[in-house]
């Protein structure tokens, strides 16, 4: 089996006696796009700190592409590229200079530099504003600016903090496309509360909170994993209330895990699927309401999520 | 990767003003300390006006020379020079962690100790440029102004010998700047630590070891004395290594 292209063993951090990240353990596949979720003040930042070497440990270990991480130091730099949550660059500096300082600071020079320069500055569409001073960029543009620099010496390993957070919809699509381009060449370690950007790029997951690995598996292994089926049932002509008498009258069932009422909609999350599925038609024909739609459907990333850290 | 570095800190220096402002501060010193000293007896008489008190007062008044342009010029340095220094050596640390600048940088495979002699080497660089330009003008001026010319060599040590007064409170300050996150901490830091050294040198047998020593004997060169102030020199030095040497391993280990 080949090495894997991040591993923290027991990893932790501790501020004080505030434990920001306890004994985390990790293992991610060379090439994976995983996603890093977790609500705010999980641990998130403070782990991509740490194995960005910006940070020191208290305990545990990290290694990228088999190198250990070290505070401040170590060649275990040249493995990764890292755009940060809270991204600040030269305003005073112009998109293309300063992606010519990165270059060379990650050891790259002449021809070839300028090459990459261009074509990061493309692959971002920046090119236009590569002229320009930095302190004149849009935040969307600032953020690809980043994501370009983070991209300029093909790293193995690239870590991306919340690098959707700020931007409009237009530029989060932007972003993850980019990301999407990297599967298979570079292993992203993506960082991010938002689901549906977890939802639409990464293969793997691992749900931080309070500081704690809650789990690791593939995005498909979670939602079976974690979430039974959702009944979806609509009755015509119900606003809302009668609905609440119904979800009375079905969290007395043994299957049913859990009842929502979302407007016209019961959602029955059913911890005995079989079972629903065979005795919910006769509940709904023993209502005797009228009804629009019956449906089994798919658990979401989000319904995993909540139900993981309690929300 | 410090060449790439320095470079970096160069153009900084240049986009964010900073060495407008010392060039121009630095140089407005060389160009009105002869004026001053040339031009102060025949303010105060036209402001006194005519009458037997103002013969008096003049004749208490020496007739200007061209020692007191470069007491005039040390007198600026020493006092404005040194704070303006302070003002703009403050943040050239403090002001890239606070708004997190460094965090870009110091992911790549840079050494710590590179990107903070870097940003020190071009700051003392467009000081020791500023200085020169500022002399030269100060030599100019005296020389037009007085019809006397300052004997050139002594002058231009008597430049180095600023120089090296002026790197003591910026090192002092560039080390506050490395330990603090806050910039007016940083200027604390490098003030305090630069009043403490003139204390201490207000101690007689500390006198002779401390850089304040230093201005004293640059103004005894403009009078024909001999140097001698060999041992302010040595502790000077020893003062920026150290602070420097101090200042990077703290940073080592700093959390960005």
């Amino acid at each position: 089996m080949s090495q894997p292209a991040v591993r923290c063993v027991n990893l932790g951090k501790h501020y004080g006696d505030f434990p920001a990240l306890t004994g985390l353990n990790l293992d991610i596949k060379a090439g994976a796009i995983f996603g890093f979720l977790g609500p705010n003040g999980a641990g998130k930042t403070t782990t991509i700190r740490l194995l960005t070497g910006l940070s020191r440990a208290t305990a545990g270990e990290a290694w990228i592409h088999g190198e250990p991480v070290t505070h401040g130091g170590g060649t275990v730099r040249r493995h990764f590229g890292y755009l940060p949550e809270e991204l600040h660059i030269y305003g005073w500096m112009k998109g293309r200079e300063f992606l010519t300082l990165m270059g060379r600071l990650a050891g790259l020079n002449g021809r070839g530099l300028q090459d990459r320069v261009e074509e990061m500055l493309a692959l971002t569409g920046l090119l236009d504003a590569a002229g320009r001073r930095v302190g004149k960029y849009s935040r969307g543009m600032r953020q690809r600016l980043g994501l370009a620099q983070a991209l300029m010496t093909h790293p193995p390993v690239l870590f991306l903090d919340e690098p959707t957070s700020a931007l409009d919809p237009v530029g989060r699509r932007e972003v993850l496309g980019l990301i999407e381009q990297l599967r298979g060449q570079s292993t992203v370690f993506l960082s991010t509360h938002i689901l549906t950007d977890v939802e639409r790029v990464c293969d793997q997951v691992a749900v931080l909170d309070r500081g704690k690995l809650i789990t690791q598996a593939s995005r498909q292994e979670l939602v079976e994993r974690y979430t039974a089926p959702v009944f979806e049932i609509e009755f015509a002509g119900d606003g809302g209330e009668g609905l609440h008498e119904l979800k009375e009258t079905l969290v007395r069932f043994p299957w049913v895990d859990q009842v929502e009422v979302e407007g016209a909609r019961l959602r029955i999350f059913a911890s005995d699927s079989e079972k629903a599925k065979v005795e919910l038609p006769a509940w709904v024909v023993g209502t005797g309401r009228t009804l629009l739609r019956y449906a089994l459907s798919r658990p979401t990333l989000e319904d995993v999520f909540l139900r993981l850290v309690g929300g | 990767m410090f060449v790439t570095l320095l470079r970096k800190e160069i153009l900084e220096n240049r986009r964010t003003h900073r060495l407008l402002i010392l060039s121009v501060v630095l140089l407005v010193f060389g160009m009105l300390s002869p004026v001053v000293a040339r031009f102060t007896p025949e303010i105060i008489r036209m402001a006194a006006g005519d009458g037997a008190d103002t013969d008096v007062l003049m004749q208490l008044i020496a007739d200007p020379t061209v020692i007191d342009a470069v007491d005039q010029y040390l007198k600026n340095l020493t006092q404005i020079g040194m704070l303006v220094l302070v003002l703009l050596a403050m943040g050239l640390v403090a002001g890239e962690k606070d708004r997190k600048t460094a965090v870009l940088l110091l992911v790549r495979p840079v050494r710590r100790s590179d990107f903070l002699m870097a940003k020190f080497s071009a700051f003392a660089l467009s000081l020791c440029l500023c200085l020169a330009a500022s002399g030269l003008l100060c030599f100019l001026y005296t020389g037009l102004l007085f019809g006397e010319w300052l004997d050139a060599r002594a002058f231009a040590a008597i430049n180095g010998i600023m120089l090296l007064y002026l790197l003591v409170p910026t090192t002092l300050t560039f080390f506050g700047s490395t330990i603090s996150r806050n910039s007016v901490l940083a200027a604390c830091i490098g003030l305090g630590g630069w009043m403490a050294l003139n204390l201490l040198g207000s101690i007689n047998p500390l006198r002779d070891y401390m850089p304040g020593r230093l201005s004293a004997a640059a103004a005894g060169l403009a009078r024909g004395m001999p140097f001698d102030a060999w041992t302010a020199v040595l502790t000077s030095l020893a003062l920026i290594i150290v602070c420097l040497i101090c200042a990077a391993g703290i940073f080592q280990k700093q959390e960005l």
